[in-house]
């Protein structure tokens, strides 16, 4: 039987609960698998990655992401981020946690893009409701560039190989 | 401020401020690890070099894949044939191309990571509960074969100065 004692809920089997965080609340899901040309751009959004209904207005977003690339271009650069933007339109940028690698062998080669990043519930607004998530590049010297030639490589790349897609996952997170 | 059973909300509110409103979405983890050395197999048809077995606690969820294996020695590249799949517990597959990618370096020797990150939607997929698995590895076009890497889960045979690496997957199960 659960029983409520002082700070704690505590559970028949001895476990207790002190706090109720830690723990997801909703979460969103994108996949995109065409193969695509990037342009050479300035402030560019390849991809509207996915949509998530966020319950809590004190809530975190973790956002994962795997995406390929093919044949190089800019590279180390440093451009690349990751966007939120709430049901109000306000747009929260990070160009940490959005980071790839190009196979340093040459031009031709794979690229690998990946997103590990959590917008602090501090650094965003407090608006409930539908937020998306986008992915893009940005030079700090207003130059145009590309994190690589080619994305999402499939066989017009190498003939063994299928296409590719990449993948997005967000989810809302209360920490505690 | 004790533990407080809120009738008024239908809640429990923590001394934090942090109540049970919301539930957690997340139904169930299961981790695995695999560190045996081994060479990797020549594929055409889609083939696996290890497989994982979970439990899927619900008929309705959504299935999240994350992994990240340990490859050594390019072999092919940039190839683009990797692949993962789900195996339902009547035996039908789910193969995804998507949501599998890796990297070789310039060095022959070198390390070859290959990353999953992959979401199975419930409505992609059938309602039985139970015992699935989820399947790492790789195919090719036409009637010829590859592998991705000659090496997997690399030790001292390849680098003198290597301990043993290991590959490692997390399949979470989510219901929102």
């Amino acid at each position: 039987m659960a029983q409520l004692t002082g700070t704690s809920l505590v559970y028949g089997s001895g476990a207790s609960q002190t706090a109720g965080g830690g723990k997801v609340i909703s979460y969103g899901y994108g996949e995109y698998n065409t193969r695509t040309s990037l342009p050479n751009s300035n402030n560019y959004i390849f991809w509207d990655a996915a949509t998530i209904n966020r319950k809590n207005a004190g809530s975190d977003f973790h956002v994962v992401a795997l995406m390929p690339g093919h044949d190089w271009n800019s590279f180390p650069y440093g451009g690349c981020f990751v966007e939120m933007k709430d049901s109000s339109g306000s747009k929260y940028r990070s160009y940490y946690g959005a980071s790839y690698l190009c196979c340093g062998e040459g031009g031709g080669q794979e690229i690998t893009f990946k997103v590990d990043w959590t917008f602090r519930d501090s650094a965003i607004s407090n608006n409930t409701g539908n937020w998306t998530v986008h992915f893009g590049y940005q030079s700090i010297n207003g130059t145009n560039n590309r994190w690589c030639n080619i994305w999402n490589p499939s066989g017009s790349d190498d003939g063994r190989g299928y296409q590719k897609s990449s993948t997005c996952f967000v989810e809302e997170i209360i920490y505690g | 401020m004790a533990v407080l059973l809120d009738g008024t909300n239908n809640r429990i509110e923590f001394a934090d401020g942090s109540t049970t409103d919301e539930a957690d979405v997340l139904v169930n983890i299961t981790y695995a690890q695999n560190s045996t050395r081994q060479s990797a197999g020549m594929y055409n048809q889609f083939n696996y070099w290890w497989e994982v077995s979970f439990t899927r606690a619900r008929t309705d969820s959504d299935i999240r894949v994350s992994g990240l294996i340990h490859g050594q020695e390019n072999y092919c590249y940039p190839y683009y044939g990797t692949a993962i799949r789900l195996v339902a517990p009547n035996g039908t597959t789910y193969l995804s191309d998507g949501g599998s990618h890796y990297l070789h370096t310039k060095w022959s020797n070198g390390n070859v990571p290959i990353w999953t990150e992959k979401v199975w939607l419930a409505a992609n997929i059938n309602n039985q509960d139970s015992g699935w698995k989820v399947q790492f590895g790789w195919r090719h076009t036409g009637g010829g074969t590859c592998k991705p890497c000659n090496i997997i889960n690399y030790n001292s045979n390849e680098d003198s100065r290597a301990r043993q690496r290991g590959s490692t997957c997390i399949i979470r199960e989510y219901k929102q």
